[in-house]
């Protein structure tokens, strides 16, 4: 069974280091502010932390192992990470594995890395074997394109416009406000959205997200080191790597297993309270709302519309997502993540309507060839 | 971060030469693998070799790429980049004209990107 599901895995503690634009700061630096403010966060001192998980692409030529030596960690379990935007989902899954395995107490889960816009193209020109080989020669390396090409066929396939597609981002938008992390906070509307620029079109400006340096950290331990009052759990959890394996398909990879992970948890899709997906791009949200089964294919646009609006069913991306935070590559795979828990720990302090007391958050990463080969889900419940 | 495999792009590129489209396909169960990988995806054998497609296809997705590109392709904005599905069941990326709509019937002609030879999308003209 792909899904797995956890006893006594809890988030004590998590960061978010704000994405700067540009930055003079090297990766191990921002791992090394990440992971000391998710202890602080967690009130856990770093000698109590027995476990370590890194994911970055700008790492070299340290290894998961040497951040650990750079961090004065003496660590039983170390797991490098796929570094893309599902990276986070992984680790935590592993992490929480390892926790209800009793191979060790407290993990560090830590994506980080330096990027700015030159940085990000470069890197993308010698991606993996068959971007650099197959795409690069061309100009069809950067991930702009390669999710343009997967858009157009979403769109084509269900008829979807770019209004539709545009309510993804005025929706978040409109929920960065409340977000200290947010770069992108003034307000933006639909017809902001039509009118930007085109990049590799149908992807426009405002499908994008702003690359740049950064660092999130989450401590996944044993229930008996939660020192937390409000507490967050992890429920249930699921990745698939290499699904579709072409590009001119209508599912990556959740739908193998979204029906067991909600049942994992016993709710129906409608069930969970927050719903955090991994949003570069926007098209890629109302494609992940549909494979999840939240709506059905070709619908999920109609959903954020209602999403929208007041007596929404669920609440959707609360803190703008990367399109308001923008994205430092790794980093970028912990959003969804950090943002679930955030969210959940609010419940009991601000107003927010939370049935069961359930996030999800969602990842996707790794471009190859026209389509991403990583995907996975994770559910949190406010214990 | 990974180099070009120069050899593989080079032996791709050489059918140009006798004017022939050749993609990489399983010597074991007859599977079209592009882009061609270690092993075929469908029955794991390593015997993957160059075989002649006809060139047809129709365009699944298009997109057309204006900036975040560097040099040489900075220099070229706007391109189409599309995707064509060809007859033989398998995805191709490449240029293509830029009028080019999804759904349009395509065939694929050598020509030259950014000083490299490529096969690129042309609207196919009826008879």
């Amino acid at each position: 069974m792909p899904v797995r599901t956890f006893e006594g895995a809890y988030v004590a503690g998590f960061s978010e280091l704000p994405v700067q634009k540009t930055s003079s700061a090297s990766t191990l630096e921002l791992i090394d502010r990440a992971f000391n403010k998710a202890c602080e966060d967690a009130g856990l001192g770093s000698h109590e932390i027995d476990g370590l998980a890194v994911g970055s692409f700008t790492l070299a030529p340290d290894h998961a192992v040497n951040v650990a030596r750079e961090l004065g960690l003496t660590v039983d379990w170390l797991a490098p990470q796929e570094p893309g935007g599902v990276g986070g989902i992984s680790a935590c899954l592993a992490a929480a594995r390892a926790i209800d395995a009793g191979d060790a107490q407290a993990v560090a889960c830590i994506g980080a890395d330096v990027l700015d816009t030159a940085s990000l193209s470069s890197m993308m020109e010698s991606f993996s074997s068959e971007v650099s080989n197959w795409l690069a020669p061309i100009g069809a390396h950067p991930a702009n394109v390669i999710f343009g090409l997967l858009q157009d066929r979403y769109m084509h396939r269900y008829g979807i416009s770019r209004r539709d597609i545009g309510r993804v981002a005025v929706l978040q938008r409109s929920q960065a406000a409340g977000n200290p992390n947010a770069l992108l906070t003034e307000p933006m509307g639909i017809d902001d959205y039509l009118s930007a620029p085109p990049v590799a079109a149908p992807v426009h400006l405002y499908d994008c997200v702003l690359p740049g340096a950064g660092a999130s950290g989450v401590i996944i331990t044993s229930e008996a080191l939660d020192r937390r009052e409000r507490r967050v759990r992890l429920r249930a959890g699921a990745e698939r790597h290499n699904h579709a394996q072409r590009p001119d398909v209508e599912q990556l990879g959740w739908s193998m297993f979204a029906e067991q992970l909600f049942e994992a948890v016993d709710v129906d899709p409608a069930g969970i309270d927050a719903v955090q997906l991994y949003d570069d791009y926007p098209a890629m949200v109302l494609w992940q709302l549909e494979e999840l089964g939240l709506a059905k294919q070709g619908t999920g646009a109609e959903l954020v519309a209602r999403v929208s609006k007041e007596n929404r069913p669920f609440e959707l991306n609360t803190g703008g997502g990367m399109l308001s935070l923008g994205q430092a590559g790794a980093a970028g795979g912990y959003v969804a993540v950090v943002e679930a828990v955030r969210w959940l720990t609010l419940i009991d302090r601000d107003v927010i309507s939370a049935k069961r007391r359930l996030a999800l958050a969602s990842g996707l990463g790794m471009v190859g060839y026209g389509l991403p080969l990583s995907v996975g889900a994770l559910i949190f419940e406010r214990a | 971060m990974t180099k070009p495999n120069e050899p593989l792009i080079s032996e791709f590129i050489a059918h140009k030469e006798d004017n022939r489209l050749m993609f990489t396909r399983c010597g074991r169960c007859a599977t079209w693998v592009w882009p061609p990988t270690m092993s075929c995806p469908k029955c794991g054998s390593n015997e993957l070799g160059w075989c002649e497609v006809e060139g047809r296809g129709v365009v699944g997705a298009r997109c057309e790429v204006w900036r975040g590109v560097g040099e040489p392709f900075s220099a070229e904005v706007p391109y189409l980049i599309a995707a064509v599905d060809l007859l033989e069941g398998f995805t191709f990326v490449t240029r293509g004209d830029r009028d080019l709509m999804v759904g349009q019937r395509v065939s694929l002609h050598w020509s030259e990107i950014a000083g490299t030879p490529w096969p690129v999308a042309r609207l196919l003209e009826e008879t």
